[in-house]
């Protein structure tokens, strides 16, 4: 398969449209646009008042599909996404309505703040594709991305995400504060009228369903694989770590690496689309010994990890 | 390092190095006979400073060829021109010997050149090195290295050289800091800040000094372990000094005299002599301490080369002493001195072992390894002064090298000793009667001869004033140092020298003097025969001994007129040993004295009665050496020139290869997988020559990132991102554009590479 440039250049359109909105996040943009090209999902961790709603709603925004938020509360219940079952008086039978977690782009703001049944309610729909709701399962659409957000868990009224949960999220990220000229641009740009209200939808569903399928095409050599798995198997080995990557972490971490190297307009991957989203793909899958905590710590040694890996760099002999 | 005069903090450590260079080789001076200061210095500096301004490698290397052969002429062949071709052929020959003794694992016998040659060799190659070091800003290494080495050269030989380790801590501390600034400067910026460099100065200089300040100040505890030499020998590991400058094994130090002498009656050698009756020579020493004598800063050795070869350094006799060659055989008991003693004045010298050496200022001739030998056979000169020409001399018509050295005395001698020599000497008109009015003062019954109650001076009383003016009683060390104090007082110039006295005759045999068989007397020399004498200087007939010890008498032969009949001038003189009667001698002496000199001191006369037969063989192959010199100087050559330039070749490896592997480079076609890969690991090893090494966790990408941001551009890159699709991906093959692209890339780097160092 040769890698096609129209895909690519999609791609490309599409983080460039966010970007007129979203001021020097280039490289968290290029991540969602990763799990949204490997079909996993994306947690969004950082303090209040960084961009992270904004980020997330002009990604939902330039893709043409139906897009859902729910605002988690604390007194928001399962049904309150999943959708329920209402009672037609008029034809005497239950017909389901479905909730927000229908949608095809769903933004999931703060699901920290809701409790642990409504919480497991969205993971589930997350890892299975499917919803339940009295009995019966509803398939949720072909094109389900969901984009949480959640505050940092020492903010107060909040819900802790259970670690062991967390994978169901192929990467974690963190927005950090902006720098103080791209902070100058956001007083510039969101000043006046709000440019997010003027983005247009520049991808399809069908589009992005048939980038999916490239996607997973994209060559991964054997040494590849090999690299990846050293790096796995040195987060169980590592003594700092209590719980390694499991090996659910580990297809999310191909997958991860191939839509890197297709944004990155290649057809095969390279070391580097491994060591680039290893931190946010591994990160929220380990658990560190005694009282670290916090994600920043666990990406800062996944790098480290990765610095001690030794990068395959093919022989003589295996060349063809 | 091209712009290293540029910057002034690179010359002051550059400078510093040199110090602490010039520290490091200044003990060779006291441990070798190499002890030419100027010499020594120039050696290191010139190719040091040649390599430092970027001259090529070849210049320095000439330089130290060019110097190393200056060096081998002044201290070996300081008797002929610097361009005559002779010594340049003796010094191939000699070092083709000592390759080849070398090489069939006899260490031992390597001679003083020999060793001096390869002395050189190893500081050139030390030297570059050295600038090695300065030019990749290894200081640490150099700096502690040199503080090891001093510190070997105190523990474990003579040499005193802690003194000097301060200063060199001192340089070599401030030589890092300087060194620091600059590497810091340029990491900031370009610009050189006077201010700052001298701030950072005052800073380095505090603290040095306040490091200096407590380590002088702080307890010293002493050492554990006094010497790791003392413990070496206490478990029999090495016998006797390692490394110790062993220079004289014939009791060498008469800095302290007097005290009882003890007479000890073992036979030392027995001397089989075809002329006269004679005083065997030791050793002259010229520097009177006030207790005794010392020689001064002794230990340069020339090399007795073909038996006759320098031996002219210690010629005793002017042209106006008339010699009679004759010859001696010497056989030394066991107990005999590691010194070949001599007779009148050495023509040639020759012993059972076969390398010698020469001692130009204590006249002496000993072997190279400072062992005792079984036997000696010389043919010496055997001198009759002629008293005319002695009495010739008047005032002081010495030459000034003559001056400088015999007439030294101490500054606190005794004035009344000036004043006597003085009086001795007011009546003489002519150097020779004031010779003999000093030395029949000294015969006179004033003083009395014994070897028992003699005392030592005590506390600052000088031993000349102590014996002349107070105990009055003494033997011959006295008596002769007593003479030559009072004639160098008078303005002669004066030695003292120590040897033994001519011994006892036991019998008569033959010998063979110039081919004809002449009859030889041998005496039987012992312990108990050593002595000691003045030579006195005059000038036209050179050094001519006189004994002032009473009973005792110089057998030399003085005439009255240059051809008719001799006569010992002074009346007390009478031979002690019985066989050499005077009369008898000097007819024979008489006889003979009209050979001229110049016939006589022909090398070649064939004049040595029995060669030893390992000099027979070493002559053959000298002669063998001759014919065929040009293989062996080729093999020399080869054995010297392969090793340096191995050496040469592997500390510019970097740069040699880095051009083989660029120039392979440009012409590597790239047609497919397999050359591509081997033309990367190609690119890869030429990048790690030039200091860009991959690390292993390093991706390609992320290392191409970084040689392109060295070596400016793309090329690294965009050869990488072709080499990563060929071996991260599925295909395979690589299209023509791909190729061409490759090549372009590829000659990029090499041609950055070859640029790159040139601007650095």
């Amino acid at each position: 398969m040769t890698p096609s440039p129209a895909s690519h250049q999609l791609i490309a359109d599409m983080i460039d449209h966010v970007e007129t909105v979203v001021v020097g996040k280039r490289k968290i943009i290029r991540l969602i646009t990763v799990a949204l090209l490997a079909g996993g999902h994306v947690l969004i961790e950082d303090i209040p008042g960084v961009g992270k709603t904004v980020l997330v709603r002009s990604i939902a925004r330039s893709i043409g599909a139906d897009f859902k938020r729910i605002q988690f509360t604390p007194d928001l219940l399962p049904s309150d996404i999943t959708g329920m079952s209402v009672f037609n008086q008029k034809t005497g039978e239950f017909q389901f309505r479905p909730g927000p977690l229908m949608g095809n782009v769903v933004l999931a703001d703060e699901i920290n703040r809701t409790s642990p049944k409504t919480q497991s309610a969205l993971l589930e729909g997350m890892a299975e594709g499917r919803v339940t709701v009295d009995g019966t399962t509803h398939k949720l659409p072909d094109l389900f991305f969901v984009m949480a957000t959640q505050n940092p868990i020492e903010y107060e009224g909040t819900y802790a995400l259970p670690e062991a949960q967390l994978d169901r999220f192929l990467l974690k990220l963190s927005m950090g504060y902006p720098s103080r000229a791209d902070e100058l641009a956001i007083l510039n740009r969101l000043s006046g009228e709000n440019p997010l209200e003027r983005l247009q939808p520049v991808l399809t569903i069908e589009q992005i369903l048939e980038l999916r399928r490239q996607v997973r095409e994209v060559y991964v050599s054997d040494s590849m694989k090999n690299y990846l798995l050293d790096i796995v198997e040195a987060t169980r080995h590592h003594p700092d770590i209590y719980l390694g990557v499991s090996p659910r972490g580990s297809l999310a971490f191909l997958q991860a690496a191939r839509a890197y190297a297709f944004i990155c307009r290649r057809n095969y991957t390279v070391p580097d689309d491994l060591k680039e989203v290893a931190p946010y793909v591994l990160g929220h899958r380990i658990i560190l010994r005694g009282d670290q905590t916090g994600g920043q710590k666990a990406a800062e040694l996944i790098r480290s990890i990765i610095a001690s890996i030794h990068v395959p760099v093919r022989t003589k002999e295996s060349i063809r | 390092m091209r712009n290293k005069f540029r910057k002034w903090p690179h010359l002051l450590s550059w400078l510093l190095a040199v110090f602490i260079f010039w520290t490091c080789v200044r003990p060779v001076m006291t441990l070798t006979i190499l002890n030419q200061p100027l010499q020594l210095f120039l050696f290191f500096f010139i190719p040091l400073l040649l390599l430092s301004i970027g001259a090529p490698f070849w210049l320095a290397g000439l330089a130290g060829i060019l110097q190393t052969g200056w060096a081998i002429h002044n201290y070996f062949f300081n008797d002929l021109p610097l361009l005559d071709s002779q010594w340049l052929v003796r010094t191939v020959r000699e070092l083709n010997r000592n390759a080849r003794m070398v090489w069939q694992g006899n260490l031992t016998g390597m001679s003083d050149l020999f060793s001096a040659f390869l002395f050189y060799v190893l500081l050139w190659l030390i030297c570059v090195v050295v600038w090695r070091w300065l030019k990749t800003g290894r200081l640490y290494l150099y700096f502690f290295l040199s503080v090891a080495a001093i510190s070997m050269v105190d523990t474990f030989t003579d040499v005193k050289a802690a003194q000097s380790l301060p200063f060199v801590i001192v340089a070599g501390l401030l030589m890092v800091g300087i060194e620091n600034y600059s590497r810091l400067d340029e990491a900031a910026g370009p610009a050189v800040n006077r201010t700052g460099f001298i701030k950072w100065l005052l800073i380095v200089t505090a603290s040095l000094f306040l490091i200096l300040a407590t380590g002088f100040a702080g307890p010293k505890m002493d050492p554990r372990w006094t010497s790791p030499l003392v413990y070496l020998q206490n478990k029999g590991l090495i016998s006797g000094g390692l490394l110790t400058s062993q220079r004289i094994g014939y009791d060498s130090d008469d800095t302290r005299l007097g005290g009882s002498l003890g007479m000890d009656a073992t036979v030392l050698f027995t001397a089989r002599i075809s002329g006269d009756a004679g005083y065997w020579r030791v050793a002259t020493k010229h520097i009177y301490t006030g207790k005794g004598w010392s020689a001064g800063k002794s230990g340069y050795f020339v090399p007795l080369v073909d038996r006759t070869q320098n031996l002219n350094r210690i010629a005793l006799y002017g042209k106006n002493t008339k010699t009679t060659k004759q010859s001696a055989r010497l056989t030394f008991t066991n107990d005999s001195p590691a010194i070949l003693p001599y007779i009148g004045q050495p023509a040639s010298v020759a012993a059972s072992n076969p390398t010698l050496k020469i001692n130009p200022d204590a006249g002496q001739v000993l072997t190279a390894d400072e062992k005792p030998v079984r036997t000696e056979t010389i043919s010496y000169l055997q001198p009759v002064y002629q008293i005319p020409s002695l009495r010739r001399v008047k005032g002081s018509p010495d030459p000034e090298s003559i001056r400088s050295r015999y007439l030294q005395l101490p500054g606190e001698l005794p004035d009344r000793v000036r004043t006597l020599a003085r009086k001795l000497t007011a009546k003489s008109t002519n150097r020779y009667d004031a010779v003999m009015a000093v030395m029949n003062y000294l015969k006179s019954p004033r003083f009395s001869y014994s070897t028992d109650q003699v005392p030592r001076p005590a506390g600052n009383q000088d031993y000349v004033d102590q014996f002349l003016f107070t105990s009055r009683t003494g033997y011959c060390d006295n008596f002769s140092t007593s003479m030559v104090v009072l004639l160098r007082s008078a303005g002669i110039p004066a030695r003292w020298v120590k040897g033994f006295t001519s011994g006892e005759y036991t019998g008569q045999t033959e010998a063979r003097v110039n081919g004809k068989t002449v009859p030889a007397s041998i005496y039987q020399v012992k312990n108990s025969d050593a002595h000691s004498w003045a030579d006195v200087y005059f000038p036209g007939s050179g050094w001519v001994s006189f004994d002032p010890t009473p009973t005792f008498a110089d057998p030399s032969v003085f005439t009255e007129t240059g051809s008719s009949g001799s006569s010992s001038p002074a009346s007390g003189r009478t031979p002690r040993t019985p066989g050499a009667s005077s009369s008898t001698s000097s007819a024979q002496a008489a006889s003979r004295s009209n050979r001229t000199p110049a016939q006589s001191m022909a090398p070649d006369s064939g004049s040595v009665p029995q060669k030893s037969p390992f000099s027979d063989h070493s002559g053959k192959q000298a002669a063998a050496g001759h014919v065929s010199l040009l293989p062996r100087l080729l093999s020399v050559a080869a054995g010297i020139l392969v090793p340096a330039v191995l050496l040469v070749a592997f500390l510019t490896r970097k740069s040699w290869l880095s051009r083989l592997l660029s120039r392979r480079l440009t012409r590597l076609a790239v047609t497919d997988g397999v050359s591509f890969n081997r033309a990367y690991a190609r690119v890869l090893s030429l990048l790690r020559l030039n200091g860009m090494r991959r690390k292993d966790s390093q991706t390609l990408r992320e290392f191409a990132e970084e040689v392109d941001g060295k070596i400016s551009g793309r090329a690294m890159q965009e050869l990488t991102q072709r080499y990563e699709q060929l071996i991260y991906s599925d295909q395979a093959g690589l299209s023509r554009a791909d190729q061409s692209a490759i090549m372009t890339n590829l000659r990029l780097i090499a041609a950055k590479l070859a640029d790159a160092p040139k601007k650095s």
